[in-house]
């Protein structure tokens, strides 16, 4: 069984928990392009490597920022979202 | 006996516990419940009682803990821990943001009442109510095989000493997700289990079924608020 760590609920069963796509910069729906609005909604950048995505534990409805290995197949670490904009607004600053 | 069909409110249990016999009583707000049933007398290893007529309210948003502390609700923010209150209802804090109050076993339901008419969105508190009594069943499986039983339904460790008292893990059980919280009466290990009303019925089929290895089976609510009396 492979098992996910809910940063709020601690490890579940991987069954418990639903992907939600890649984290994206958001893209403004008045001002951008159909195409641009496409490819925010709708389309992936499939990378083979490390990728941040979103994911939910489904029976809390928890969203919360996974970061996994595509090739390993490894989950790398998880977090809530505060932690996630907390960091990434240290990584910009 | 009563009559569960000359009530609006009833269980969404209700069929399948007229199945096995139940014999029907009513609240005082008109719900009817399953009082007893035929072997009630010697309570089996594994006790299930249908407590979902019991009122029960849930509080979500950012200012919840904050409002409900305002309201002399005895809690704080700790995410999946029990916090029972004096008057014997018990408050569930799922997450900083969200918390499920449940009544006390003799199902006076004035004080969630209260809880519910006292919100009002104008107040701008950043809370609101939920009305769980019609969105979750809610039953509670007491005795000490009941870890054992868990283990065939679930993934979490639910050992006493792993899932220690007024611990709750939101997670899956029977393939449905589920809140289970842990209450003991006196000595008597308690599980609380909120599910998904609509799909109440197939759940508890799931229970029962593996309450059955143990000798286990459903109790009525009076037979359940005796093992709360001692």
């Amino acid at each position: 069984m492979k098992i996910m760590i809910c940063p709020v609920n601690g490890p579940r069963n991987i069954a418990e928990f639903a992907w939600g796509g890649e984290v994206k910069p958001d893209v403004d729906p008045v001002t951008c392009t159909d195409q641009d609005w496409t490819d925010h909604l709708f389309l992936e950048a499939n990378i083979a490597g490390i990728v941040t995505e979103w994911w939910l534990h489904t029976p809390t409805n928890t969203w919360f920022i996974a970061r996994r290995n595509t090739l390993t197949d490894e989950i790398l670490e998880t977090m809530t979202l505060d932690a996630y904009y907390t960091r990434e607004g240290a990584i910009s600053a | 006996m009563t009559d569960p069909f000359a009530y609006y409110r009833r269980s969404p249990l209700q069929r399948g516990l007229d199945s096995q016999g139940a014999n029907w009583a009513a609240l005082a707000d008109e719900v009817a419940y399953a009082e007893r049933f035929a072997g009630d007398d010697a309570l089996p290893a594994i006790a299930i009682a249908d407590l979902s007529p019991l009122p029960r309210l849930g509080f979500k948003g950012r200012g919840t803990i904050a409002a409900m502390q305002t309201r002399g609700i005895v809690l704080d923010a700790t995410p999946n821990r029990c916090f029972p209150q004096p008057d014997g209802s018990l408050c569930l804090v799922l997450a900083p943001s969200e918390v499920l109050l449940l009544s006390p076993l003799d199902g006076s339901g004035e004080r969630l009442e209260q809880l519910n008419a006292s919100w009002n969105i104008d107040d701008g508190e950043r809370t609101y109510p939920l009305p769980r009594r019609d969105s979750h069943a809610w039953l509670a499986v007491a005795g000490t095989a009941t870890p054992e039983m868990f283990a065939k339904l679930c993934a979490i460790d639910m050992r006493l000493h792993k899932f220690p008292n007024l611990s709750i893990a939101q997670t899956s059980v029977a393939r449905m997700n589920a809140i289970l919280t842990r209450v003991d009466l006196g000595a008597t290990p308690v599980f609380h289990l909120l599910v998904d009303s609509a799909a109440a019925q197939y759940f508890c089929d799931c229970i029962v079924d593996a309450a059955d290895e143990f000798g286990g089976g459903f109790v009525g609510l009076g037979a359940f608020q005796k093992l709360a009396d001692g």
